[in-house]
């Protein structure tokens, strides 16, 4: 029996279903991607290394710099390529910017309507005016200062395998860090309202499973060890020791388990699992065990990472480098993993190097490994909502059930980069 | 003094004068290539045609000023017009934009091209990079002489290589001049190809062009001059 049905999530990046059904007494869920398959893992297939980056970035416009420095890393690793602190450095800094103008579209546009209780983004104006209209001032600044010092605000291209191509100077870093300096306040004020119109459903989260990548140095920078729940900590490049990939039937993107259970990746993981790493995170009083907090940790987040990028240019102003190599052609043999945490959560590309070219290439994204996680939450969800096997209110649940998927903000256009092809797993 | 009325609008120029010297008393612009003093002849680009009131096209820096001369500047007759005239203009260059001294933003043609909808002119027409910074003079498979401009080159301009995202120029003679480009720096053919094959492979003509670019670096290699 069919207890609730979500035909097309409105206000999420890509199309999606959701369905929960009554199995004699089991209840089950499934997070059902009916977006078109993409294929990057094949497109990539072949290519030479150098031009990875800029097949791997174009995968999601709203995080390619993740989808950038996790490819950049991973061909990093499979050639033994060292880019130096310096670059490391930079590529978080822009890697931070892109997190906090993401999680601000997010909030304030898409899933805010939901708590004040409004259709969409010009309901919301006239609710809350001034929220939305910081928001977009906020976004801009942001937009401004990734193109400043990346090149371009939807696949940047100064970032490149080994180190960059174009050296930012002292001048552009420190206006940068200026830009973000000037909305460091009205980032705080946006949140601080939008956190007063938060008020999060209760849920339990059936399975606290949740990872993380181990930052260098502070909270969101790019690091090569992943933390569990369990408090297991693995290298990227044994991910397939403990992550497995399957394909349902019913989806067009791959769903993750790690240890037979669904695993969740995102702000509310992060903070979970790397709180030790935080000098400044302002995080109101929160239940930990609700997925729907996932929304207020990264509302919280978006000042941190505005602050921290602004801190990092800065230091990277004060101690300029040579960054610029030329690139490497010569080629080599091996494989490679690159993990970051993009927006939505750990974000792992993996490639195989022989030669000039790449001959195997695995992607798995924040959305495939909450998928499964998706389905469990809205499954108990259900069932706390259910009496006599009927809900209690059946358009209620649809649209708890709908808010429970954009407080996940998947993103489907990088979840669908691999599918099944006749019944063959490609990649 | 004589009164011409430009767009509706009222100015007093002296007798004599041409339609431009009232467009620019009235501070309507149109554009004009005349600066270029040895390349263009007065009224023979034809750039700054204007219409009259009696449907007759003039070019403005060469037609006389009588009293009473109505003018408009931005009729879709006259955008036609501009648009084949550039058209034309583009058709007699000789397209070498990357060695061009005005390359990297002082493309006047590149700036009508774009205004007026015309493709044609390579990426390189608005790339910065001059000489050795040059990322083909560097040995690198830049398809920026081959790519279309008009994407405000992102890629060159942060360091790196055009990958064409932007689509093929197909002219056979630039094709073969970009071959010539190519071949004096060292790049080859197999590695242009590669990267062309990124966004155009599934072009219609991609057959085409991959044939004429395989015949213009034959032709490089046979013996020709950089």
């Amino acid at each position: 029996m069919r207890l609730a049905r979500v035909e097309e999530v409105d206000r999420v990046f890509g199309h999606l279903e959701l369905e929960v059904l009554k199995d004699g007494v089991e209840v089950k869920a499934f997070f059902k991607v009916t977006h078109g398959a993409r294929f990057i893992e094949l497109t990539v297939n072949g290519r030479p290394y150098w031009e990875v980056p800029y097949i791997a970035s174009r995968i999601c416009g709203a995080c390619s710099i993740a989808h950038y420095v996790a490819s950049i890393r991973a061909v990093e690793h499979a050639l033994g390529l060292d880019a130096g602190e310096w670059v490391e450095d930079f590529r978080d800094a822009v890697n931070m910017v892109q997190i906090a103008q993401n999680h601000l579209v997010h909030l304030a546009f898409l899933a805010l309507p939901d708590y004040v209780e409004v259709q969409g983004l010009s309901d919301l104006k006239s609710r809350a005016g001034r929220l939305v209209v910081n928001s977009m001032k906020l976004n801009a600044a942001c937009l401004k200062a990734i193109k400043l010092i990346a090149g371009r605000i939807v696949n940047p291209n100064t970032l490149g395998v080994g180190g960059l191509l174009k050296q930012p100077f002292k001048g552009p870093l420190l206006k940068a860090a200026d830009y973000l300096r000037e909305c460091e306040a009205l980032a705080r004020e946006v949140v601080d309202e939008a956190l007063t119109l938060l008020e999060v459903p209760e849920l339990k989260d059936p399975a606290n499973n949740c990872i993380a990548v181990r930052p260098r140095k502070t909270y969101l920078t790019t690091g090569d060890e992943i933390l569990t729940s369990a408090g297991l900590s693995f290298k990227p490049s044994n991910y397939k020791e403990h992550l497995e990939e399957v394909q349902p039937e019913y989806s067009n993107s791959k769903a993750v388990i790690l240890g037979g259970a669904p695993v969740h990746v995102g702000a509310r993981a992060r903070y979970e699992l790397l709180r030790n790493y935080l000098h400044d995170l302002n995080i109101p009083e929160v239940d930990l065990g609700n997925p729907f907090s996932n929304l207020i940790i990264k509302a919280a987040e978006i000042p941190y990472c505005i602050t921290a990028a602004r801190e990092i240019l800065e230091d990277l102003a004060r101690r300029t480098a040579d960054a610029v190599v030329d690139p490497p052609r010569d080629g080599g043999e091996g494989e490679g993993v690159g993990v970051v945490e993009a927006p939505r959560g750990l974000l792992i590309h993996h490639y195989a190097v022989s030669g000039k070219r790449i001959v195997n290439a695995n992607i798995i994204t924040p959305t495939e490994i909450n998928a499964r996680h998706i389905e469990a939450s809205a499954k108990a969800l259900t069932v706390s909502s259910i009496s006599d096997g009927r809900p209690l209110n059946a358009d209620k649940l649809q649209r708890k059930l709908t808010m429970l998927v954009r407080a996940y903000d998947p993103c489907l256009p990088c979840a669908v980069h691999v599918s099944v092809v006749r019944g063959r797993m490609h990649a | 003094m004589v009164r011409v009325i430009v767009n509706d609008k009222e100015v007093h120029v002296p007798e004599g004068e041409t339609i431009l010297t009232a467009l620019k008393k009235a501070g309507d612009a149109v554009p004009t290539l005349c600066f270029f003093r040895h390349m263009y002849r007065e009224a023979s680009c034809r750039m700054c045609l204007v219409e009259l009131s009696n449907g007759k096209l003039v070019p403005a820096c060469a037609y006389p000023v009588s009293d009473g001369l109505e003018v408009r500047t931005d009729t879709p007759r006259v955008r036609e017009a501009r648009r084949t005239v550039v058209e034309f203009i583009l058709s007699i260059h000789r397209i070498r934009c990357w060695s061009c001294p005005r390359k990297g933003g002082n493309c006047e043609l590149l700036k009508l091209a774009t205004a007026y909808w015309v493709e044609g002119i390579p990426v390189c027409s608005s790339c910065p990079l001059y000489g050795k910074d040059c990322l083909v003079v560097k040995g690198e498979p830049c398809l920026g002489p081959i790519t279309l401009a008009g994407c405000g080159d992102p890629c060159p301009s942060n360091g790196s290589p055009c990958i064409g995202c932007r689509g093929p120029v197909t002219r056979k003679d630039v094709l073969e001049a970009a071959a010539q480009f190519y071949v004096s720096n060292g790049v080859e053919l197999k590695d242009v190809l590669e990267v062309a094959s990124m966004f155009w492979e599934g072009l219609p003509n991609y057959d085409a062009l991959k044939a004429s670019l395989e015949e213009a670096f034959e032709k490089a290699l046979g013996g020709g001059t950089g």
